[in-house]
């Protein structure tokens, strides 16, 4: 998120105050962004929060109203999307239906007047690097869903583009399937070393799948940063609710500079760090539910709470508690089921290191 | 059960009510009385001998195929780009535009043929065959459109998309994937738009001549002062023809238009 | 003021002008031209001078006309009264009731050979059914039904046997799609949550087949109004409707003033019939 350093090589995508309006509607509200070369970046986000429209700006799909997209260094903003060096697997994968499998992965070679010989080679080529020897005379409506995933990223990947964007490329697989392809996708990124952009609304595939997280909302990029900064040192309360379980703590600063949250009882307190001081001033703590583990009622700033709910997801338990009217989270690994009951009073707590202050500005 | 039975009678009673005239007509032109008789006495096709063998029919039938055909290929030429303009582009007055491309298939023709008469007097193209044309490319056109449009989806706009993406231009995005996708509307609604133009007489009449006269228009005139068995064998023709062109359209696209969606 | 540039903007901006272009120059110039002509036809004198409601006012202050525009609507609206009660089961019993494809692919190749021959072929085969020695007539008197030959040709009766014939499959079609169209969950929906075989259809399947009717019926009325041919040949020249007039003035009197106040008439009086039933559509409401 940093300007180049000069003399350091030109970032492969480069996008620049992109924005677009529908109507009123801000898609995307001025936009910037830089990704290197053989990066792996997730953008995230629910729906409506511009992922999918500034994908399509990258793609040349959308026109933005104002700003600059550039590719290797080369301004493509007007370029229409046949002139662009990057391909996309699209959502649904938009096979055609009226070709077969090799005229499918074989249509961007031909568009290039590659000869018929060596489109052949190449689409056999292709076909084998994502393990669909042999399906070449088929047509798509004969292919199962992951089957039609692979023809798509082969029929992308033939023109060895600088770029490839996938518009949540897994989302039409069955969870098992989705879990086997984030794996493939990942191992052929880093064999291609060819640049990613995929587009999810899924936190858990963008952690396995990206290097670089980009979080969207409203049309804006919340933060960007590595997975594990994102999950570890959210900036908003929006980022750290999206991704992972978070308890979020509402601070005020006391007279001797040090951040309180009083729930049941037990005061938790933070070293009030960065800019601004003084009392009152209130700012917003993170715990992950992992962060959280029972305790005994003599632990130092242990918290007393009472169960309200127990949910089993197979080899983790996810405790929910309210502690005097905060709602919190806890989860806890293997058989933990059985020491946890709806109703049950216990007390928890937490290393202080543990707990997160969101920047200043978070609302 | 009882109301399962009254239903099937009702439906069975309906469809002899819209075979019987034809069956009447076809059943008429092999009698070999001078007059219509049904049933008809004897069986002869000596009727169809006798159109075959009249120039003024013979080359009625070559106006109305003609005429049939350069509208339908005008109508495609008209309709499917305003097709894909309607289904692919956001303008001002597009719902505006389609209602009125789509109007004549609900405006009286009587008003458009008596329109387009007194208009071609103006121009001086009156009872030409330019004047026919035109009249009948903007009734059939709306076939096209309505026959096209549906096919024009959000699924297919994304194989517009992906061919884009891929590297092929608008016209070959045209050429490779958006055409052979919408084929069969361009040409079922070719096909409509050929019969609708070849059965039409409100129009037709505004139009023709003694010597360029539809089938349509031309049978309107005979059977007006007079009613033979000539005229039920040229209807006979006529209906014959309707029905091969619908058992073709039956055994290409399925006329299974009824079926229920699963 | 500041609407209007705006607007021509977008039209130069977002109009697909290289689509658009042909289609709308060829409308403009023999679709809405034309009419335009008749438009301005009707409003001026026929001697080439200017602006006058004479030839409205021959038209409507006449009771004549009322009277042929009261039985042509009379017509029409019992043309598509039957079309309706008749086309609804016969849209059913296909869609539901017939199992075999076969024999459904059958009636709808009955259904649509009707509508790919002209009018004049299917309103010539009523002439030969329905004349006074038709079989029709014949058949009743063999019965012993009726004494006399009942004049159908020629009577209002006539005329609409024949509409009902020629526009009934419209009526068929877009019902039956209407009715195929139905997810068969919903009635099984229907029928866990206690209803019975009549309650199924009144609640579920006649709601949700009525726009498919009602888009029938609006086709049905509008050409049956605007219907020239089947009048024609079944009035054998003693009924006449209102499109007749229209045909007489072009065809033969040669009064395109006269002819194109009818003409607007009868344009008006489609237009308004197509917007009440837009108006009273069921289905817009609970967009």
């Amino acid at each position: 998120m940093t300007a180049p350093v000069a003399g350091a090589a030109l970032p492969l995508l480069d996008i620049r105050d992109v924005a677009k309006r529908y109507g009123r509607v801000a898609a995307l509200a001025g936009v910037s962004l830089e990704i290197g070369q053989g990066e792996f970046v997730a953008l995230l986000g629910p729906s409506g929060c511009g992922k999918t429209t500034l994908l399509r700006c990258i793609a040349g799909f959308v026109a933005p109203d104002s700003g600059m997209i550039a590719i290797d260094g080369i301004d493509v903003t007007a370029l229409p999307p046949h002139r662009r060096p990057l391909n996309t697997v699209f959502q649904n994968y938009a096979l055609f239906p009226h070709m077969t499998v090799a005229e499918n992965v074989g249509y961007g070679p031909a568009r290039r007047g590659v000869p018929r010989a060596e489109i052949a080679r190449e689409v056999d080529a292709a076909l084998a690097m994502v393990g669909l020897d042999g399906f070449a005379p088929r047509r798509p409506s004969q292919l199962s869903g992951g089957q039609q995933q692979r023809v798509a990223l082969a029929r992308a990947l033939i023109n060895r583009p600088r770029l490839l964007l996938l518009d949540e490329p897994l989302g039409a697989l069955d969870l098992k399937l989705r879990k086997q392809m984030q794996l493939e996708l990942k191992r052929l990124q880093a064999r291609l070393g060819i640049t990613f952009v995929f587009v999810t609304h899924d936190q858990e595939e963008a952690m396995t799948m990206a290097d670089r997280i980009v979080v969207m909302e409203g049309g804006s990029i919340a933060q960007a940063g590595p997975a594990t900064e994102i999950y570890a040192r959210p900036c908003s309360r929006f980022v750290a609710g999206f991704i992972g379980e978070a308890n979020l703590l509402d601070l005020v600063a006391d007279p001797d500079g040090r951040l309180r949250a009083r729930i049941g009882g037990a005061a938790i307190v933070a070293p009030l760090s960065g800019s601004g001081s003084g009392v009152g001033l209130s700012r917003v703590g993170m715990l992950r539910a992992e962060a959280l583990r029972p305790a005994t009622a003599d632990v130092p700033d242990a918290v007393a709470a009472t169960v309200t709910d127990v949910v089993d997801t197979g080899g983790q338990v996810l405790v929910h508690l309210d502690a005097a009217g905060i709602a919190l989270m806890m989860r806890r690994l293997g058989d933990a089921r059985a020491a946890f009951a709806a109703g049950q009073r216990i007390h928890v707590a937490w290393s202080p290191e543990a707990l997160h202050v969101l920047p200043e500005q978070a609302g | 059960m009882i109301a399962r039975v009254a239903l099937g009678g009702l439906a069975w009673l309906t469809l002899a009510y819209l075979a019987f005239p034809l069956v009447v007509i076809l059943g008429a032109s092999l009698t070999t009385t001078e007059f219509l008789a049904f049933p008809p006495r004897g069986l002869t096709l000596a009727w169809y001998g006798r159109v075959v063998a009249d120039p003024s029919y013979v080359g009625a039938f070559w106006t109305s195929t003609w005429l049939a055909a350069l509208a339908a290929a005008s109508a495609v030429l008209l309709g499917l780009p305003a097709s894909l303009a309607i289904a692919r582009h956001d303008f001002p007055g597009k719902a505006a535009l389609a209602a009125l491309l789509m109007s004549p298939l609900l405006l009286p023709h009587i008003v458009l043929g008596a329109a387009l008469l007194q208009y071609c007097v103006h121009v001086g193209i009156a009872r030409t065959p330019l004047a026919l044309l035109v009249g009948h490319t903007v009734i059939v056109a709306p076939f096209v459109i309505r026959a096209v449009l549906p096919l024009l989806t959000a699924e297919q706009r994304a194989l517009e998309e992906a061919s884009m993406d891929l590297g092929a231009g608008p016209f070959q995005t045209f050429c490779r994937v958006t055409l052979p996708l919408v084929r069969s509307g361009v040409v079922s609604g070719a096909l409509f738009a050929f019969i609708s133009s070849w059965i039409n007489v409100e129009l037709s009449m505004f139009g023709t001549t003694a010597s360029m006269t539809t089938v349509p228009v031309k049978l309107l005139n005979h059977v007006q002062y007079q009613v033979d068995p000539l005229i039920a064998a040229v209807s006979g023709i006529t209906i014959l023809a309707a029905a091969a062109a619908i058992v073709a359209i039956d055994v290409v696209f399925g006329l299974d238009l009824l079926a229920e969606r699963k | 003021m500041t609407r209007l540039p705006a607007f021509l903007g977008a039209l130069r901006r977002d109009m697909p002008w290289p689509l658009l272009a042909a289609p709308l120059l060829f409308f403009a110039a023999f679709f809405a031209f034309p009419l335009a002509v008749v438009l301005v036809a009707s409003v001026t004198a026929a001697d080439g001078g200017g602006l006058t409601l004479a030839h409205y006012a021959r038209v409507l202050l006449d009771a004549y006309h009322w009277d042929i525009l009261w039985l042509t609507l009379r017509i029409a609206f019992v043309t598509t009264a039957i079309a309706m009660m008749l086309g609804y089961p016969l849209a059913y019993y296909l869609v539901r009731v017939v199992e075999a494809r076969w024999l459904r692919r059958a009636c709808v190749v009955l259904l649509v050979i009707p509508l790919f021959t002209s009018n004049i072929v299917r309103s010539f085969g009523w002439m030969v059914l329905l004349g006074r020695v038709g079989i029709v007539n014949e058949t009743l008197q063999g019965a012993g039904l009726i004494e006399r030959p009942i004049r159908f040709l020629g009577s209002e009766t006539g005329i609409v046997i024949g509409l009902v014939y020629i526009l009934l499959p419209f009526v068929v079609l877009t019902t039956g799609n209407a009715i195929a169209a139905i997810d068969r969950r919903l009635e099984e929906a229907a029928s866990d949550l206690g209803a019975g075989p009549a309650q199924r259809f009144r609640t579920i399947v006649w709601p949700l087949s009525l726009p498919g009717l009602l888009s029938g019926a609006v086709i049905v009325f509008t050409l049956a109004v605007s219907a020239y041919v089947t009048p024609a040949l079944l009035s054998s020249g003693r009924v006449t409707v209102f499109s007749m007039l229209i045909y007489q003035q072009y065809a033969s009197v040669f009064d395109f003033h006269y002819g194109g106040a009818l003409s607007v008439v009868l344009l008006v009086a489609t237009l308004l019939l197509l917007w009440a039933a837009a108006a009273i559509d069921p289905t817009r409401r609970r967009t």
